[in-house]
């Protein structure tokens, strides 16, 4: 059954945190998590009536998202390192944890090649595995595995590295 | 998983949550979608077209019977955001299906589209200003600020004209854009064709081409110029099939430096220190790069205040720059209005020459430090408009307490120290005084609404006490906007100047940084 255009409000906010999840690990940028997102809805809108169900509607959701940032990076059209003061404050949901040590994985993981990006926080952040990040991205659940291994063994590989470095923020005013 | 794939989760787990606006605003624009998606499936429905002009006859017949003078001659088809219609003076707020006779005003809050009586469409962008007016033959849309692109119907018996403070466009029927700022206009023909008139100069335009009467506008490409209309798709569509390979672009050639030297600096240079500062000399002035043009009211005031002018030598632009400030000091705006890049390279020492020193004027070197960003940077930018909570400059109740006087623009270093009594002294025109108010004053952006065409005379002190004033110019909270805007500087503005501040929510352009990188080699 099609989701109807009176469902659109109530689709929007359900989902728009996973979304704006994706695309803001993705980019590093509000900004542009704020468009993607945008324009991810604005795309399920103008096809709500081939989206047959609220399960169909979250994998639809994701893989635009997914598509989506990735033909953003292509474009040209963001970068991928951000500046410190260009992130939010993140929130306090895991006390514990070290924040050097979340934003430098967070800046590493940016810092990917694109698809291996997307398929590390469709894994960690989505909890997804190989053969819907498979589906999510139309390539082999084998090709995700070998992206994955990659991605993780240079994460391993820069993460010690990059915490000990000190970072130098840009000369502002 | 092992602890590190934890620590990844956990980190990628760490984000920030959408902003409260975030939905509202998708559902604003599926909504929007949703209406210009219905009015583009009815549009080629001619005989739905002739109901509605039989309706129109109707409506009009009605009106001039209650009325005896308005004349219905459009109607407001969609109002995507506060609308209003001025008619004799009185502003209301219009909706869709309102009418809108000779001699009404309409101004756009958000996006807005105009049906005329002949079936033709005016799409109005944000804050856009039209009027409209009879022609001797036709009907004239007299724009007064902002962009439209008009869709023009067939003139069967008649002419429909566009006119801007500095150009006149008679039309057909075609499509096209007109863009009116205060440097001068533009316009831009996505199909069809339109003569222009500038003053006794007349030009035919085609699809792809585009005219601007001042040579110091910025020409954008013509797809980026129509990017924030709803039909966008369909006009660039138009243009792809009207103009395949045109881009002509009917403008004098761009303004280069002579020479330009580009040095990169040790960030730990002393940037801060006043005879490194960039800085730009023409035979009308000199302008700084820690500020907007005619602030001289940094951090660096004092120390400004005793280079010589020597310090630059005339038709050059010197010292240390971080390519934010050199993109402000580019296009003229503060440099908060300069979206941050995660790519902006490092600071260079610049040392550049103008081909024309002893007669060349800022606005030219501004011209060639645009160049220079493209030439040397990559530099790629385009613009946004948003609406951000600020303050509004009026007249008070009891009217203005200073005069009006001749000459140029000139204002004062601020003499006392950032965190003090704060003394805003020099010939301002309102514009330039609603601007350093928000720069240094109020922390969020202040729009002149007080009408007052000419430069005045104004000196006004206000103490910020505990609140601190200088080296503002952030977006800034809109509770700070709204404490700082309705007491302390509204409060001297009122008793020193007969202004006041109230708070609004204002259109703020933001200069968007798409690319930029390393500059080049010498």
């Amino acid at each position: 059954m099609a989701i109807k255009d009176d469902e659109f409000e109530s689709l929007v906010r359900e989902h728009e945190a996973m979304l704006y999840g994706i695309a803001f690990n993705f980019f590093l940028s509000t900004s542009i998590a704020e468009d993607v997102v945008q324009e991810v809805f604005l795309q399920c809108f103008e096809n709500l009536k081939n989206i047959e169900s609220p399960a169909h509607l979250k994998a639809w959701l994701r893989r635009a998202a997914a598509h989506r940032c990735i033909d953003v990076v292509r474009s040209g059209k963001a970068q991928k390192e951000v500046q410190m003061d260009e992130l939010p404050d993140m929130p306090d949901t895991a006390p514990e944890s070290d924040p050097l040590l979340t934003e430098r994985l967070q800046r590493l993981v940016a810092s990917l090649p694109e698809k291996q990006r997307m398929i590390v926080i469709l894994r960690y952040a989505e909890d997804m595995d190989s053969d819907e990040i498979g589906k999510t991205l139309d390539m082999p659940a084998s090709t995700v595995r070998t992206h994955l291994q990659r991605a993780l063994a240079v994460l391993r590989e820069k993460a010690p590295r990059a915490l000990g470095e000190e970072h130098h923020g840009p000369i502002r005013k | 998983m092992d602890r590190f794939e934890n620590n990844l989760r956990d980190a990628l787990l760490r984000r920030p949550s959408p902003p409260a606006h975030l939905a509202d605003k998708v559902v604003a624009r599926a909504a929007t979608l949703k209406r210009f998606s219905a009015l583009e499936k009815r549009r080629p429905i001619r005989w739905l077209m002739a109901a509605a002009a039989v309706l129109l006859v109707a409506v009009v017949s009605i009106v001039i019977f209650e009325r005896g003078v308005n004349r219905t001659h459009a109607a407001l088809e969609i109002a995507d955001g506060p609308t209003y219609l001025v008619t004799g003076g009185a502003s209301r707020i219009a909706q869709a299906g309102t009418s809108i006779g000779i001699g009404d005003t309409v101004r756009s809050g958000g996006g807005a589209m105009l049906r005329l009586a002949d079936g033709s469409l005016v799409e109005l962008r944000s804050h856009s200003e039209v009027a409209l007016q009879a022609a001797s033959d036709g009907m004239l849309l007299q724009l007064n600020g902002g962009s439209i692109i008009v869709t023009a119907a067939k003139q069967r018996n008649g002419h429909l004209y566009v006119r801007t403070k500095d150009v006149a466009v008679s039309v057909v029927g075609t499509v096209f854009l007109v863009n009116a700022e205060e440097a001068g206009s533009r316009v831009a023909v996505i199909q069809g064709e339109v003569q222009v008139q500038e003053g006794t100069k007349s030009e035919k335009l085609r699809p792809g081409q585009q005219v601007a009467t001042n040579p110091l506008m910025e020409i954008h490409p013509l797809t980026e110029e129509i990017s924030w209309s709803h039909r966008a798709s369909s006009h660039v569509a138009l243009l792809e099939q009207s103009a395949p390979a045109s881009s002509g672009v009917a403008v004098p050639a761009r303004l280069q430096f002579e020479v330009v030297s580009l040095r990169p600096v040790p960030q730990t240079a002393t940037f801060g220190s006043a005879e490194r500062l960039f800085r730009c000399r023409g035979v009308d002035g000199i302008f700084h790069a820690t500020t907007g043009d005619l602030f001289n009211l940094s951090f660096l005031a004092s120390e400004l205040a005793t280079l010589p002018a020597s310090a630059v030598p005339l038709g050059r632009c010197v010292g240390l720059v971080h390519p934010g400030q050199l993109v402000a000091q580019a296009y003229g705006v503060l440099t908060n209005r300069v979206s941050n890049s995660s790519t902006w390279p490092d600071i260079y020492q610049i040392e550049a020459k103008a081909p024309n020193p002893s007669t060349v004027t800022k606005a030219e070197l501004r011209q060639m430090l645009q160049s220079l960003l493209a030439d040397r940077y990559a530099f790629r930018m385009h613009r946004e408009i948003a609406e951000v909570q600020g303050c509004i400059l009026v007249i008070a109740k009891n009217g203005p307490k200073f005069k009006e006087t001749s000459g140029d623009e000139e204002i004062q270093p601020r003499p006392t120290a950032p965190t003090g009594p704060m003394t805003f002294t020099g010939k301002f025109r309102m514009k330039t005084f609603a601007d350093s108010l928000c720069f240094f004053a109020c922390r969020v952006p202040v729009v002149d609404r007080t009408g007052l065409p000419g430069i005045y005379d104004l000196t006004v002190t206000i103490n910020f006490g505990g609140l601190g004033g200088g080296g503002g110019g952030n977006r800034g909270g809109a509770g700070e906007g709204d404490s700082i805007c309705s007491s302390t500087v509204s409060d001297a503005l009122q008793d020193q100047l007969g202004l006041r501040l109230d708070r609004a929510k204002v259109p703020v352009e933001y200069l968007v940084v798409d690319h930029i990188e390393k500059p080049s080699e010498n």
